[in-house]
């Protein structure tokens, strides 16, 4: 178990940046998820620390090692792959037991470790079962098993579960959780699925273009975005076009489709530029009389679906695309046409830069 | 009514058939009667082709000669051509394409016009026998024309893109995170070889050396060419018998020895693959 830092690391390939300057460290047993879409540079940082590729630039730290030019296989590593790689020809004592036999150690030991290991992802009994012989998700489990079988420093994980259909993935995350939990394992995990990195991670890194845009617990990520990206790459978020025009104490003014409203104060809010108020939709609420100390945009519906435990109002507020709000569907008064207001407390609504 | 599509294909079935059916059939049938000389054959049905070939000592030498000759050149074609297969697959760039393309290229240009190529670079007044000699390297031109590594080389020749080709789609049934989860769980490449890549390509490595070892058995040019008419490969000797001392019937008979071994060799290979596949020595 160990930390891992990366320091100032730059990655090219020819042409391409890959990564511009990335810091980061991952503390002792931490799960930590880099998210962000594909070309982010989230599966090039953890190639990086597996060793596959070499940095153009910067350092990287296991614990206090530099292990910058150290091949992988001396690196002490686990990892999980997104096809999980389990090696066809071999049972799955076999494959759960590879590192340790590469480690030497004796046939009765790893027998007795593979095992224990097999409790662990609560599979047991299937040493002697080939891997075309598993289901997925038992696939992947072996492979978890493989990649802590030698208690390595670091676990990684490649969208181990993007094979995974809906139901099985969902309780496939609650598994690597567990098996985290219980190891104790410092694990770096990539994914492209915000609802994945949410229900897992202890700390979230979201990246974009080769730089990180954010780092932060999953709550702080999703109620504090810094960047438009962030806003919208984790959640669904409404953005209302403004430009700060004054300051009346508590709050900043706002002038948006028309309307005056209060925003928090922030770096952002003190700009003479162009911002984005981001909503969340299930922040706003459809307003039918005044809506005291309340921010209001006068609106017409133009569109209602209806999700099962919620309803999506879609209201065109005079911005590029309408402002979407989730409510209870008892909440909802009014039918597509109708002029309603859309209402939300200030302390709700946050100013992003343009 | 659906239209049914593959009747169309009965045709063609029958006209394969019969072109290489027949020709076995009168060729095979040809072995049983007895060369009179001159082409003609005798009437009644005798074994007395088989019966010199297999008491004859120049002819099981060169069915001999033909199996090691074969062989080597298949084994050759193994030890060259995987490493070059496996680095082709492994490439990510769009060079995997242009290397691939010459391949196909060169192995479709017809191997007259690439053995003359050897006979030329490789004859005691070729390129490389007098630079070698003008360095002191040789006091004597060495060549491979007219004698049995001559003939090795020339179905290498002959089969190495052919092989390449064939294993570069073994190597890429192996997909490159078997590799990667090999390395990251501790394997040095010299382990990751004997424990992923040589297990893995092994079932199709073995197909391929069977249809390089056949094709190998069955080649005339290269042999005849590099041969130099001195080194006598069964193929070699069935165009001698046929066309030079007309010979039908031991033409025949030389043909059926050489289809028939073929033919051994090729299921005893495959009975012990499947031997080593039960007692899960290898990958199914």
């Amino acid at each position: 178990m160990s930390r891992v830092k990366l320091e100032r690391v730059v990655k090219h390939y020819g042409n391409v940046v890959a990564l511009r300057e990335l810091d980061l460290e991952i503390q002792e047993g931490e799960f930590l998820t880099l998210l962000g879409p594909s070309g982010c540079g989230k599966t090039t940082t953890l190639r990086l620390v597996a060793g596959f590729i070499e940095p153009t630039q910067g350092t990287i730290y296991l614990g206090n090692d530099d292990v910058t030019y150290v091949p992988p296989q001396k690196r002490e590593i686990g990892m999980v792959f997104q096809d999980y790689a389990l090696f066809p020809h071999m049972t799955i004592e076999d494959n759960i037991g590879f590192g340790l036999k590469e480690r030497r150690v004796g046939r009765e030991e790893i027998r007795h470790r593979v095992g224990e290991l097999l409790d662990l992802i609560h599979l047991p009994g299937v040493q002697d079962r080939y891997p075309a012989e598993l289901s997925g998700g038992q696939a992947q489990r072996v492979a978890v098993a493989r990649a802590v079988a030698y208690a390595p420093r670091v676990l990684l994980m490649d969208e181990p579960l993007g094979a995974l259909d809906l139901k099985l993935r969902e309780a496939m995350q609650i598994e690597l959780r567990r098996i985290q939990q219980e190891l104790k394992i410092t694990t770096v995990y990539v994914t492209h699925d915000q609802g994945e990195a949410m229900n897992m991670s202890d700390r979230i890194v979201v990246m974009n273009l080769g730089l990180i845009e954010q780092t932060g617990s999953a709550e702080d990520i999703y109620n504090n975005p810094r960047t438009k990206f962030v806003a919208d790459f984790i959640g669904s978020i409404n953005f209302l076009p403004a430009k700060i025009v004054g300051d009346d104490g508590e709050w900043s003014v706002a002038e948006t489709v028309g309307a005056k409203v209060k925003v928090p104060k922030s770096g952002a809010s003190s700009s003479s530029g162009e911002v984005a108020i981001a909503l969340r939709p299930e922040r706003l609420e459809l307003v039918v009389n005044g809506g005291d100390g309340m921010n209001v945009v006068p609106g017409t519906i133009s569109n209602k679906i209806f999700n099962g435990n919620l309803m999506r109002v879609f209201v065109d507020v005079g911005a590029r695309e309408p402002v979407v709000i989730e409510l209870p569907p008892a909440d909802v008064h009014g039918e597509t046409g109708d002029s309603v207001s859309v209402g939300w407390a200030p302390q709700n609504g946050q100013v992003l830069m343009e | 009514m659906k239209a049914r599509w593959d009747l169309i294909l009965i045709p063609s079935f029958v006209l394969s058939f019969m072109l290489m059916a027949a020709s076995q059939i009168i060729f095979l049938r040809a072995s049983f009667y007895k060369d009179l000389g001159l082409g003609r054959q005798g009437e009644d049905i005798v074994f007395t082709n088989y019966g010199r070939f297999f008491t004859d000592e120049f002819y099981l030498d060169v069915l001999w000669l033909t199996i090691q000759v074969s062989f080597l050149a298949m084994l050759f074609t193994l030890v060259f051509g995987f490493p070059v297969a496996y680095m082709i697959a492994r490439l990510r760039s769009r060079w995997a394409m242009i290397l691939l393309a010459g391949i196909v290229i060169s192995t479709f240009i017809t191997i007259v016009i690439k053995v003359f190529g050897i006979y030329i670079m490789f004859s005691a007044s070729g390129i490389v026998n007098q630079t070698l000699m003008g360095l002191g390297i040789l006091d004597r031109p060495w060549t491979v024309i007219g004698n049995d590594a001559g003939v090795v080389v020339g179905l290498m020749h002959f089969t190495l893109g052919f092989g390449v080709l064939v294993l570069y789609s073994v190597v890429q049934t192996i997909p490159r995170s078997l590799e990667e989860a090999a390395q990251i769980h501790g394997s040095s490449r010299w382990r990751v070889w004997a424990r992923v890549i040589v297990p893995l390509s092994l079932p199709g490595v073995t197909v391929s050396a069977l249809m390089i070892f056949n094709m190998c058995m069955g080649a005339f040019t290269s042999a005849a060419l590099l041969g130099g008419g001195r080194v006598f490969t069964l193929p070699v000797l069935i165009q001698r018998v046929v066309i030079m001392e007309v010979k039908y019937s031991m033409g025949g008979t030389l043909a059926a020895v050489l289809l028939i071994s073929v033919l051994l060799i090729n299921l005893l290979s495959i009975y012990l693959m499947t031997r080593m596949r039960k007692q899960r020595l290898v990958i199914t």
